[in-house]
Order: C-alpha cells, then sequence, then structure tokens
C-alpha cells in the first residue's frame, strides 16, 4: 500500500510499531486539547479542554448544535487543524510534533474524510475523483489503480456510474462517491461531517447504511450530526456543547 | 502523486478556464514576438555589415582628401583634390611601404555609358589594375585592367555585371563597344556579381585605365586633375597598422606636411567604418530588445497575477486536495507546472508568430530579418523561465494555505 518511497521512512519507524502491540490501546486520544480562533479582537474559544479517547473500531457519532466546536474538534481528529494547547496523540504519534509531510501521509492513509457538501471535483469523472487520493499516496501503477477505484465504487453501489460527472448524479450517489474516495486508501478511520446534512431520508439511509457497514468491516467511524435520527445509528454518543464534551454515553436502543 | 500525472491535472485547471489562459499566453506572446524581430533585426543587419565588410575588402584602407571631420569633398566645385596620381604611384612603391601590398588610385566621376539603343548611368572608375585586389574583386568573362592597357592609354573598359546585362542583354559583354561621351571603349572584362552594400552598388560600374581617364576626362572634369580616394590593401590584417603608419609618413613627405593636424588627407581603415557601423546596429539592438524585454516582464507578471486569482478562485480545491494527502510539495509543484505551461504556450506561439512575421516583413522593408536556432530556443528557455519565475510566489501561497482555511472558504 506504501507505494510511495517518501512514506517507507515513515512506515517502518518506531512510533507507527505499537499498534500491532497494544492493539487495546485508544487510536486516538486528546488531553486537555483546546483551540482558540482570534476573530478580530475577539477571541473564541471554539474548544475548551477536551479529554476524549476513541478505540479501534468504535461507532460514534458527534452530536451539539451550531457552533458548539463540534466541526473544530473533528477537524483536529482529521488532522487538518491543530489544537492551541493539549496533546493529540493518533495511532501511536504526537500529532504536534509531525511536519507538513507527515500530516498529508496521515490524512491520506490513516484517515478518510467524507463533507457535507461532497467536495468533488466537478469536472472529473467519478472515477478520477476517486483515484485522486491514490495519486497523493504515489500507487504507481494504474492497473492497481484502476482496480482500487473501482472497488471502493464498488463498496459503496456506484461500481455502474464510474464514468459519470458528479452533475450527472444525485445528491445521494454524488455522497457515495465521496465515501468511496474516502476508503479508497483503506483508512483505519472514516470522518464524516454531517454526511447527511444535504440529502433526503431515503438517501441519508442509504449512506447510513454504508457506514454501517463500515463499522461491520472494523473501521472506525466518527459521525458529526445535529440529527438524533442519525446519530442514533451509532454506537456512541459524545455531545458537544461550547466547546466542551458535555455527555459522552453509548447508544441504547 | 508523479510529474505526468501533476501535468495532466495542470493541463486539465488549465483548459478549464480556456478564455482566460489563452488571453495571459497573448501576454508572453507578444514580449516573445518583440524579442524575436527585435533580436532577428539586429542579427539581419550585423549579418549585412559583415557581408559588406567582406565585399569591400578586409584589408583595405581609404586614403580620402581633406583633414578627418573637416568634410571636405572631392569633386565638390571649385576644390582640387591635393591626392594626386603621383601619390597614389608613390604608394604602390613597396620599397616605401613595404606593408601596402596594393595602392589603387581612385578617380570617380558618373557618366552615362552607351551602346546602340541601350544606357545607364553609373560611377565610372579611373584606376588601376590594383583597385580589383584591394576591392576583393574578380572577373566573370575576359579579364580585369592590365598595365598594358595603363601604359598605353588603352579606350578599355571593365564592367560590373549589372552594366553588363542592361547594356547587353542576353549577349557576351565582352569585345562589345561602349561609348562615353562620344568616345568609344572596348569592353574587355565583366566582373562577377558582388551585390549591394548600404553604401553603394557593387555592380554598377565601370573601370577604365587611370591613364586614359586623366587624358580623356583629367583636363576638363570635375576634379582637375586630382583624385576621389586611394585604396591601400595591407599584406594581412595584421598589418593594417603598419600600413596605415607608412602610408602616413610617406604623404606627409610628398605634401610637405610638418603639423599632422593640418594633414590634407585622411586614411580610414574600413573596418572602422564598419565597426562604427556595428556598433550603432548593436546599441540600437540592444535598446529595442531591452523594449521587448520589457513588454516580456509585463507579460510575465500576466501570469503571476492569473496564478494568484487562480489560487484564490481553487482555494477549496486546494483545500480539499491537501484533506486527500497533498503535500504542500504537490501543490506547489501542480501550480508551477501551469504556470510554466502558460509561459510555454505563449513562448511556442511567439516563436511560430514571430518566424511569420519575421518573413513577411523581411520583404515589406526589405531589411533582413534572421531567426536563428539558438534565438528560438533561448526565447522557448526565456518564455518557460518567466512562467517558472512568476509562478513561483503563486504557488508558495497556494502550497503554504491550510487545509482547513481552504475548506472552511465558502
Amino acid at each position: 500500500m506504501l507505494s510511495d518511497p517518501r512514506f517507507d521512512s515513515l512506515s517502518s519507524a518506531p512510533a507507527r510499531q505499537p499498534q500491532a502491540l497494544e492493539a487495546d490501546a485508544p487510536l486516538l486520544r486528546l488531553t486537555g486539547v483546546s483551540k482558540t480562533y482570534l476573530a478580530g479582537e475577539v477571541a473564541v474559544h471554539a474548544l475548551a479542554d477536551v479529554d476524549l479517547s476513541i478505540s479501534r473500531g468504535e461507532y460514534l457519532a458527534l452530536m451539539g448544535p451550531s457552533g458548539s466546536g463540534k466541526s473544530t474538534l473533528m477537524h483536529i481528529l482529521g488532522c487538518l487543524d491543530t489544537p492551541t494547547s493539549g496533546t493529540y496523540v493518533l495511532d501511536g504519534q504526537d500529532v504536534s510534533k509531525l511536519d507538513e509531510l507527515e500530516l498529508a501521509w496521515i490524512r491520506n492513509q490513516l484517515v478518510g474524510f467524507v463533507f457535507q457538501q461532497f467536495h468533488l471535483l466537478g469536472r472529473q469523472t467519478a472515477a478520477r475523483n476517486v483515484e485522486l487520493p491514490l495519486l497523493y499516496a504515489g500507487v504507481r501503477s494504474r492497473a492497481e489503480r484502476n482496480a482500487r477505484t473501482q472497488a471502493a465504487l464498488a463498496a459503496v453501489g456506484m461500481a455502474d456510474r464510474t464514468e459519470h460527472r458528479p452533475n450527472q448524479l444525485s445528491g445521494g450517489q454524488q455522497q457515495r462517491v465521496a465515501i468511496a474516495r474516502a476508503l479508497v486508501t483503506d483508512p483505519a478511520i472514516i470522518l464524516a461531517d454531517e454526511p447527511t446534512g444535504n440529502l433526503g431520508s431515503d438517501q441519508t439511509d442509504e449512506v447510513l447504511e454504508i457506514f454501517h457497514g463500515l463499522h461491520q468491516q472494523g473501521r472506525t467511524v466518527i459521525l458529526i450530526t445535529h440529527e438524533p435520527d442519525v446519530a442514533g445509528r451509532a454506537r456512541r454518543l459524545i455531545s458537544v456543547r461550547d466547546g466542551r464534551v458535555v455527555a459522552d454515553e453509548p447508544v441504547t436502543r | 502523486m508523479n510529474w505526468a500525472q501533476t501535468l495532466r491535472v495542470a493541463v486539465e485547471s488549465l483548459a478549464d478556464r480556456r478564455a482566460r489562459s489563452a488571453l495571459t499566453v497573448l501576454g508572453i506572446l507578444i514580449g516573445i514576438v518583440a524579442v524575436i524581430l527585435t533580436v532577428g533585426l539586429g542579427q539581419g543587419a550585423q549579418g549585412t555589415i559583415s557581408s559588406e565588410l567582406s565585399s569591400l575588402g578586409t584589408n583595405l584602407l581609404i586614403i580620402t582628401p581633406g583633414a578627418a571631420g573637416a568634410g571636405q569633398q572631392a569633386g565638390a566645385p571649385g576644390i582640387v583634390s591635393p591626392l594626386t596620381l603621383a601619390d597614389a604611384n608613390a604608394l604602390a612603391n613597396h620599397l616605401d611601404v613595404p606593408s601596402v601590398s596594393v595602392a589603387a588610385p581612385v578617380a570617380q566621376t558618373n557618366a552615362t555609358l552607351v551602346a546602340g539603343i541601350n544606357s545607364m548611368t553609373a560611377p565610372l572608375i579611373g584606376t588601376t589594375p590594383g583597385w580589383l585586389t584591394a576591392r576583393n574583386r574578380t572577373t566573370a568573362a575576359g579579364q580585369g585592367l592590365t598595365q598594358a592597357q595603363l601604359s598605353s592609354d588603352a579606350h578599355d573598359i571593365v564592367i560590373g555585371s549589372q552594366v553588363a546585362q542592361t547594356l547587353f542583354p542576353g549577349t557576351a559583354a565582352v569585345g562589345q563597344t561602349i561609348t562615353i561621351v562620344g568616345v568609344p571603349f572596348t569592353v574587355t572584362g565583366v566582373l562577377n556579381t558582388a551585390g549591394s552594400t548600404a553604401s553603394a552598388n557593387q555592380d554598377a560600374l565601370g573601370l577604365i585605365p587611370i591613364t586614359t581617364d586623366q587624358a580623356l576626362f583629367g583636363a576638363t572634369g570635375p576634379r582637375t586633375g586630382g583624385l576621389n580616394e586611394i585604396l591601400l590593401s595591407a599584406r594581412s590584417s595584421q598589418a593594417m597598422s603598419a600600413a596605415y603608419q607608412e602610408a602616413n609618413t610617406l604623404l606627409d613627405q610628398l605634401h610637405h606636411i610638418t603639423n599632422p593636424s593640418q594633414a590634407d588627407f585622411t586614411i580610414i581603415p574600413q573596418t572602422s567604418l564598419l565597426s562604427a557601423k556595428t556598433q550603432i546596429t548593436r546599441t540600437l539592438t540592444i535598446l529595442l530588445a531591452g523594449i521587448a524585454a520589457i513588454a516580456l516582464l509585463v507579460g510575465g507578471i500576466g501570469v503571476m497575477n492569473i496564478m494568484l486569482v487562480s489560487v484564490t478562485e481553487r482555494i477549496r480545491e486546494i483545500g480539499l486536495r491537501k484533506a486527500l494527502g497533498a503535500t504542500p510539495g504537490t501543490i506547489r509543484r501542480q501550480f508551477l507546472i501551469e504556470a510554466v505551461l502558460l509561459g510555454l504556450a505563449g513562448g511556442l506561439a511567439g516563436i511560430t508568430i514571430g518566424i511569420s512575421a519575421a518573413v513577411v516583413l523581411t520583404r515589406l522593408i526589405s531589411q533582413p530579418i534572421t531567426i536563428s536556432t539558438p534565438a528560438i530556443i533561448g526565447s522557448l528557455i526565456v518564455a518557460a523561465g518567466v512562467g517558472l519565475v512568476f509562478g513561483v510566489y503563486p504557488a508558495s501561497q497556494a502550497a503554504k494555505l491550510a487545509p482547513i482555511d481552504a475548506l472552511r472558504s465558502e
């Protein structure tokens, strides 16, 4: 999987070994994480002293009103953003000590992102969109890229729409292509930011079905939502308000 | 992502913004065309000068009447040229001037040459056989002036190729008769074609023995016996300055000149005239090329401008690419390649249009424009370099974007 020579040193680094040795250690652990933005003169505390551990294979929903800091939390979990203070250990590595190249590797290999607005490249076919992370991973063999792209699209039920462009697809189909793109590098963690926020209820069900399947495969799925129905499909529910975790409970059904 | 894939992404995103890319390319194109044409014009002019140099004879020194810069013209009404045939003969004596191989007097008048119904007006030059050596000329038919013709005041004439064509179209000129002011001359030779230089048409002239010239026209002509100039040929290009010194000393003696500032003659090496010309052309070319370079610079700023707009416009795309694992290096490379492609496209289009314009302009202004391969390769490299240089800043701006800021921007 790691065909880019730049990443060879990373994958063989000692820091990556503990995951095999301590399988029960948390995959992600936030300790005293805060995030402060400066909005003009005013400091906005998006996150305040958050402690959170997430284990391998969990299916977790993050809930909270808008402005509660749940998106910031997800961006930090996905290494798109860095905490102002506190430590974040992902898969045995302290993220704050990583450089841009290593963060890019994590975003490519360890985390798959799904966004509310899909964020597909509008002029590219579904297959080309899904292939993109493999290009950044440095997978040189076209045959391998094609095979993995097709497999990812098939996994979300889009095998018959690979040459369609986003504007030829429904919202639900676009989101499924986006999920295929998140899956194509076989990441351990799927981070989805309001993935059903722009979808109707039928399409929501389809997409949630896919996330359920990913969880069944053993992937760690973290879902941000403000819809209780959607959150109810997860196994663990974390509520965020004013930048703090106010509740952390298993989902009862 | 390897270079080929990055290149593909760059091409696609340029194609997505076709009109804007084309306009940016236009800026570079104009700059490159301007550079190609000005450099080509300069090289063409220098080519003309060096061919003139070789056609005039490389080791040539010209002695003209009058002090340097005095502007005194031989043949001007009422002014007797101080240069005489005796001067020329003295200079032809190798004992006094060992570095001079040939000295040829030039007594020149414009005359009408008539042969049957054909006639043309051309410079008629009274001179000696040395003229051909000094001017680096050969004959195509017959022979050049001979010592025998000189001693016998023969009414013989050697003509340039254009005179031969005009007076004797379709027939051999040698042996025919040309009448000048009622005096018949026999054509004994035709010169090889030398072409036109900026200063004179080298093929429209007639050569007669200087003795004949003096006898027929010397007493009554405007020169009243004086010479227009004396041509000297140095033994080699190294001997030029020695020849200059020797000739100067000899003429000072002959003209009884003790103070060099009162010399009544000037010796000009042919090369110094041409090098002055070359200098002027070079200066002009540099000036024009400088203006063209400014045009190219403006084109480059256009590339930078459009790339910066592109970065701002595609801020979400950049964020997404980073979220999917693009490194800053990959993003930088993508934008750099786009900028270089814009430059290269401008360069290629500019070269195409530049060459076409050179061909058309050469016909319109009858001034040669030289398009050399190094100039073409050079402009292509410059065009790509302009894209590269002006792409660095936008590309690093794109690479620096934090993925979250890029994704969040709406």
